[in-house]
């Protein structure tokens, strides 16, 4: 480890800035998760796939069929509904009629992942697939600087979660989502069709999902393990932040960019995962329900 | 309570496959044949990444060593032939490695081995050491791969290519500070401590030195860190995805200072970067030159082409050269009226050997007795287009293994 000299400040200014962009991603990945965890209780691991499918569908349209990027992310989003419903209609729903346990389902859940992974590293093959259509340059205020897209990643992000968050706090289906995520047996005897309800919130965190999977991949590249690093940021933003809320999302979101990237100014990347599981292994021991913990979103 | 017989006899049984597991395990022989008599067939072992970030690697390195064996069944030089075992370390787990070793020796009995990765081929040694398996590395470059009994690599180590790169950066821009990134793995670590104990000699000062973990996919705040020594020049001791990441995003950040790598440039760094990003970047490592005038090597290019309509590359080129050691090996125990079937035979043959035909340079490589090779390396500039089309500056005889005093 080697101690950082002048210029700190503005290496520091740097770092947070990375972390902010970073914090944004993060909290629309795990607004994505969270919505489905929220109101369905299913902890989605597969829920990783949807970042492959965007990313490869995004990919498919652009770059090998020569179309807008705007067409890109539109296929994207379109496959990673299908793809969510697919999953909640074809493998949760029997699962829960069949009265299968939260472990089972979560077993179901992973197998799920498994075998997608493999399947796109076979379709697809192992070799990163760039994403390109973004008109990219670098903005430079003093000695900071960041990219176009990043910032319009920052700006997409958090446009999206104030949408989704206004959506289900002053629309009548959005407050339904809530009620079957609060009591889903009160809400059904109001009359609320709660598999109706689960199949919209798994297209609407999959869509979700599936924003967030194309903005990481024009950032980086698609691969079949692009789903992974992706997930766990949301698992740990979603109990950080509190199951169900929207405000402690996009809180923990910026914690977690922050802290990841600030740290590296005295710490090798190594200690980022402990860093990000840290604050996770922290919060759930002082406060189990997250910073902003609530009983809707 | 009462014991039944059948109970006994299954109990019997089990105790009976566990003591003949064992026996295999820890009473492996090496294939004895009578005089003048050798098994029909040899299995040669392969510990390559089929599958996981790395499986793109995997492909080339796979396509070489089955080409290899499918040419050495065509020669009929042997009276026996060969069969090619591979098994997935998926990308560098060690576990696995260590699993598919265990498999190699104790079911299919292998004396040679071909792998790759540092923790891959350190993994499968542990257990080819002491059951007399040859192991050769064409890939892995770390220098905790040196002074290992029954390891071979073929690839100079990455201080050996680190060092040349580095020197070149240095002379050609006039550099006074440095700044390097590197992999958090032995590979990186050996050539930070290369470009360390080197930096007085040059007369540069390393103002910023970052290390990552593999396969992250942001090095922005990373290169924040080593940006803010404002370096001359930048040596990014990392490998292929991380390569193309680190210059496409140290461009956007304004990082247009000159920059090496090593290793080679390959295709998966000119997709993420784009070309466009990635003109100029130096790299030193092997230069395989397919066009090369080199009879030999001619052959083997327009074999590889034909065969996977690709042409090959410095990967493709190092694993086809491990069977070519091989056959090699076994042709010397052969003279020696010895049994070739026997790992530790064919030790002793590449010991003796040394010098083994190579597909680069004038057509030899020289193999050390701590387990280095000797094979030139060239410095080279991509300057857009694929990953074969980078030219050649300079070619360079890297320095000898022992780079620096002290190996972490």
């Amino acid at each position: 480890m080697e101690r950082i000299g002048e210029p700190l400040v503005a290496l520091l200014a740097q770092l947070a800035v990375n972390g902010i962009i970073w914090g944004a991603l993060y909290a629309l990945l795990g607004l994505s998760w969270n919505i489905i965890y929220c109101t369905t209780g299913i902890f989605h691991f597969a829920h990783a796939l949807i970042f492959v499918a965007a990313g490869y569908a995004a990919v498919s349209v652009t770059m090998n069929a020569g179309l807008p990027l705007v067409l890109g992310f539109i296929t994207a989003i379109f496959a990673a509904v299908v793809l969510g419903w697919v999953m909640e209609r074809g493998i949760y729903r029997p699962l829960r009629v069949l009265g299968a346990s939260q472990t089972v389902i979560f077993a179901a859940s992973l197998g799920t992942l498994i075998f997608g992974e493999a399947l796109a590293h076979i379709i697809f093959k192992p070799l990163p697939r760039r994403l390109s259509g973004f008109p990219i340059e670098t903005i430079n205020i003093g000695e900071i600087n960041f990219t176009t897209l990043r910032l319009a990643t920052l700006v997409i992000s958090y446009v999206v979660i104030l949408a989704v968050w206004q959506y289900l706090k002053r629309t009548k289906s959005g407050k339904a989502i809530r009620a079957v995520g609060s009591n889903p047996e009160m809400a059904e005897a109001l009359g609320i069709n709660r598999d109706r309800i689960f199949l919209f919130v798994f297209a609407l965190g999959s869509g979700l999902g599936a924003l967030a999977g194309v903005l990481y991949t024009l950032d980086s590249a698609a691969h079949p393990q692009m789903g992974m690093p992706l997930i766990f940021p949301a698992f740990i933003v979603t109990f950080v932040g509190g199951v169900g809320s929207i405000p402690g999302v996009v809180a923990a979101g910026l914690l977690l960019g922050l802290a990841e990237n600030i740290s590296i100014a005295w710490l090798d990347t190594d200690y980022m995962v402990m860093i990000s599981f840290a604050i996770l292994l922290a919060v759930i021991i002082l406060r189990p329900r997250g910073l902003f913990a609530s009983g809707g979103s | 309570m009462k014991i039944r017989w059948y109970a006994i006899g299954f109990v019997v049984f089990l105790i009976a496959v566990f003591m003949a597991g064992m026996g295999t395990i820890y009473g492996q022989t090496p294939t004895k044949a009578p005089a003048g008599k050798f098994p029909p067939v040899m299995k040669v072992g392969a510990i390559l990444e089929l599958t996981g970030n790395w499986a793109w690697a995997g492909k080339w390195k796979s396509q070489a060593v089955h080409m290899g064996i499918e040419d050495l069944n065509a020669s009929g030089e042997f009276p026996w032939k060969f069969e090619l075992v591979v098994v997935d370390h998926a990308s560098g787990d060690a576990k696995k490695a260590a699993a598919g070793m265990r498999q190699l020796v104790d079911i299919h009995h292998v004396p040679y081995t071909i792998t790759g990765f540092e923790t891959v081929t350190l993994a499968a040694r542990e257990i080819g050491e002491p059951t007399k398996v040859v192991i050769v590395n064409p890939g892995g470059v770390a220098p905790v791969l040196l002074n290992k009994p029954f390891l071979h690599n073929t690839r100079p180590m990455g201080p050996q290519m680190a060092v040349p790169m580095a020197e070149f950066l240095i002379e050609k821009y006039g550099a006074k500070k440095m700044a390097i990134t590197y992999m958090a793995e032995e590979f990186g670590t050996g050539v930070r401590d290369a470009t360390f104990y080197y930096a007085p000699k040059w007369g540069v000062e390393i103002v910023g030195n970052a290390s990552h973990e593999p396969y992250i996919t942001d090095f922005r705040s990373v290169l924040a860190r080593v940006k803010a020594g404002k370096p001359d020049i930048l040596g990014i001791w990392s490998i292929g995805n991380d390569v193309g990441y680190i210059v496409k995003q140290a461009k956007e950040m304004g990082m247009n200072i000159p920059m090496g790598t090593i290793l080679g440039i390959n295709p998966v760094m000119i997709e993420i970067a784009g070309e466009k990003n990635l003109k100029g970047l130096y790299d030193c490592s092997q230069y395989f030159n397919p066009k090369s005038e080199n009879p030999f090597i001619q052959e083997f290019v327009k074999k590889y082409t034909a065969k996977y309509k690709e042409v090959p590359e410095q990967l493709a080129a190092n694993y086809y050269e491990a069977v070519i050691i091989l056959r090699e090996s076994i042709k010397y125990v052969l003279s020696k009226g010895g049994n070739p079937f026997d790992g530790g035979q064919l030790e002793q043959a590449i010991q003796a050997i040394k010098i083994f035909p190579s597909l680069y340079g004038k057509g030899q490589m020289e193999m050390k007795p701590d387990g280095s090779i000797v094979k030139p390396v060239g410095i080279t500039q991509y300057q857009g287009g694929t990953a074969k089309d980078v030219v050649l500056i300079k070619a360079v005889t890297p320095p000898p293994s022992q780079v620096y005093p002290k190996y972490r």
